[in-house]
């Protein structure tokens, strides 16, 4: 299979998802709704992990749209972070729908819930799987636009205050993307990440090109909830349903770090002193932010939303160091991220059921529960980077890197994510005191929870325990691709071949017949 | 020409950043669309404003870039759907509260309005070193997502 034959593979994982959603759009009895996601939340993983298999050689593969080759039309390409990044997404997309299957919920579903999920995946996937800077843009909004609707369905006030401010946070970033977007054009003359590459190559350290990579930072800091402009989020996560607050909070942030890492590491790499000392400061901020947040709150999905911008505070901080070493521990790092943020949130469906309350002071289910506890432990762990766990391993490899690295602003940080990830076990052992330990007052009923939604906390954890159980590879995975992403050559030269690009003359004006 | 869109885009964005920091939720659905065409005017500002023709083979050249006009077209095209949607939120919040001051969406940062001076800031949590005691005064409050 030469890249030549897969190139329809890339559009594979965008496709299905959009098709399994405008079929869901008709309504069906429940079991063949359910069916159906299920089905379409498989599929996208299997092309997924296609996609993860078919460049883990290192090639690069891309399918042109409308067969216009690549600086001219737009294309998508499948590198290595595109790829695990599509695999980590559809892994979070089929843990949602699977708790969306396990908690019926006929008012949303009536108005298309199961639909907008898979509108959601097509566009997370597509930004993920994009090759383009504008596409990027359509990729953001389709995933957005999705997600407002999936915000504010159900209408109850809550959602609607804190719809409305995700709303209009994200249309703010949305513009300011647009903008941008224009200057890169007007600066580079085009807007394909490989071309935009090696064109900023050639002009070499640039101050009009790093300005438009500053003001990316911004849009991109501003999606993935970095310190100042991540203040929607705690609010936003918990009024959603908690199956679609799940892969909102496990995927979305994850969008704006992989674009960083797409946009600081392949295409505007030429000057990066600027950009990574904004992200070594943002992101040491944004670490004790969310370890400070998730201390202050007493609800489940408040605390473990204030993780989420914990860890993407962590993300930042491994961009920022801007080191090989770091890149690796950053990649593996989303990994882990990804799979306890969808656990955690799993996790907190079952026990805001069980005891019927959003409140972790409930005391005493580890007799209700005692295999929710244990989860819950082995994620708290993972979350607060203690052994054994493999939060511990992607954050040692983190901190290495950053003590290898050794600038003052560094050094900072590093002593920043360690404070961090002590106060972020100090929250989780008051969720462990306040909910798990203790003697359950009699005055608490204790609900039934449905085995399916119990089986989807159980699943998600045993995806954080593999990530333990297969470190070694999942380091070797993140060492290639941190390997391919310091060295954007080759991307560019499998997105724009061997040849350099001629951008034909324009056309003389045709004989009068 | 260049001078006379850049003060033209410089206004449209005060006047969209000033109706967003209204508390009139109309208003600040108004200041984003504002925000947005300042957006699509920078890009024709970016893509240059020459006397040339458009990009037909019939006409003479040089000729006009098309692709930011293409951009701008698509820009316009999510920002009415994502304004369209956004008017849908606030006519429901119209709806639910009767006015439309952001005051509709309520504050969930105020954790207890109407608590009087002396009480605990956080009730429901209990200090580390208070026993497992069963005169908690405040049960848990049920999860009000869902009826």
């Amino acid at each position: 299979m030469t890249p030549a034959d897969l190139a329809w593979l890339p559009l594979a994982p965008i496709l299905t998802p959009l098709g399994i959603g405008l079929l869901l759009l008709y309504p069906w009895r429940r079991p063949v709704r359910v069916g159906l996601a299920l089905a379409g939340a498989l599929g996208v993983l299997v092309f997924a992990a296609w996609l993860v298999a078919a460049t883990s050689g290192g090639a690069v593969l891309v399918s042109s749209l409308g067969g216009w080759p690549a600086p001219f039309g737009i294309v998508m390409t499948a590198d290595r972070l595109s790829a695990w990044m599509s695999l980590l997404a559809a892994v979070s997309g089929v843990l949602a729908v699977w708790q969306a299957a396990a908690d019926p919920d006929p008012v949303r579903e009536k108005h298309h819930l199961f639909g907008l999920l898979f509108f959601l995946f097509a566009g997370v996937q597509l930004s993920f799987l994009t090759g383009d800077l504008f596409n990027l843009f359509v990729a953001f909004e389709v995933m957005l636009v999705a997600s407002y609707a999936l915000a504010v369905l159900g209408s109850t006030r809550e959602q609607l205050r804190e719809g409305f401010r995700y709303i209009v946070m994200n249309l703010v970033a949305s513009a300011l993307l647009v903008v941008t977007c224009g200057l890169a054009y007007g600066v580079l003359g085009t807007l394909n990440f490989a071309h935009l590459a090696q064109r900023s190559a050639e002009l070499g350290p640039n101050a009009t090109v790093t300005a438009v990579g500053v003001l990316l930072l911004i849009v991109f800091a501003a999606k993935g909830a970095l310190f100042p402009l991540g203040f929607w989020l705690p609010g936003t996560y918990p009024a959603l349903p908690p199956a679609v607050g799940a892969f909102f909070a496990a995927v979305l942030t994850k969008v704006g770090i992989y674009a960083l890492i797409r946009v600081f590491t392949t295409v505007f790499n030429q000057d990066p002193a600027l950009p990574n000392t904004l992200l070594l400061g943002l992101g040491a901020v944004t670490m004790l932010f969310g370890a400070f947040g998730a201390v202050s709150q007493r609800e489940w999905r408040r605390i473990f939303s204030f993780t989420v911008i914990s860890s993407v505070g962590y993300l930042a901080f491994g961009l920022g160091l801007g080191t090989p070493e770091a890149l690796r521990a950053s990649v593996a790092y989303l990994a882990v991220s990804v799979l306890v943020t969808a656990a955690l949130f799993a996790i907190a469906a079952v026990a805001e059921r069980a005891a019927g309350s959003r409140l972790v002071t409930v005391r005493g289910m580890i007799d209700f529960l005692p295999l929710l506890a244990g989860c819950f432990l082995l994620c708290a762990l993972t979350v607060a980077g203690l052994p054994p766990s493999g939060g511990f391993v992607a954050k040692y490899a983190l901190v290495r890197a950053g003590l290898a690295q050794g600038s003052p602003l560094a050094l900072a940080a590093v002593f920043s994510a360690l404070l961090a990830s002590l106060i972020l076990l100090y929250a989780m052992l008051g969720v462990w005191r306040g909910f798990f330990w203790g003697k359950h007052l009699v005055m608490f009923p204790v609900y039934r929870v449905p085995l399916p939604l119990r089986a989807a906390a159980y699943a998600a954890t045993a995806l954080v325990a593999g990530l333990t159980l297969f470190a070694g590879p999942l380091l070797g995975w993140a060492d290639a691709t941190a390997a391919e992403l310091s060295e954007p050559g080759q991307y560019i030269r499998g997105v724009l071949g061997d040849e350099p690009v001629v951008i034909p003359p324009p056309p003389t004006v045709p004989e009068a017949p | 020409m260049e001078t006379l869109f850049a003060v033209i885009i410089g206004l449209l964005v005060a006047a969209g950043v000033f109706l967003l920091l209204s508390r009139v939720i109309v208003r600040v659905v108004l200041g984003l669309t504002f925000i947005g065409y300042a957006a699509n005017l920078a890009i024709l500002t970016v893509a240059g404003l020459r006397d040339v023709s458009p990009p037909l083979l019939t006409l003479p050249g040089p000729y006009m870039d098309p692709l930011p006009q293409a951009l701008i077209l698509t820009a316009i095209v999510i920002g009415f759907a994502t304004t369209a949607l956004l008017l849908t939120v606030a006519l429901r919040a119209y709806q639910v509260a009767g006015h439309d001051d952001v005051e509709a969406f309520g504050d969930n940062l105020a954790r207890d309005p109407g608590a009087h001076d002396g009480s605990f800031a956080d009730p429901e949590h209990q200090s580390p070193d208070r026993p497992d005691v069963e005169d908690e005064e405040s049960a848990p409050v049920a999860a009000g997502s869902r009826p």
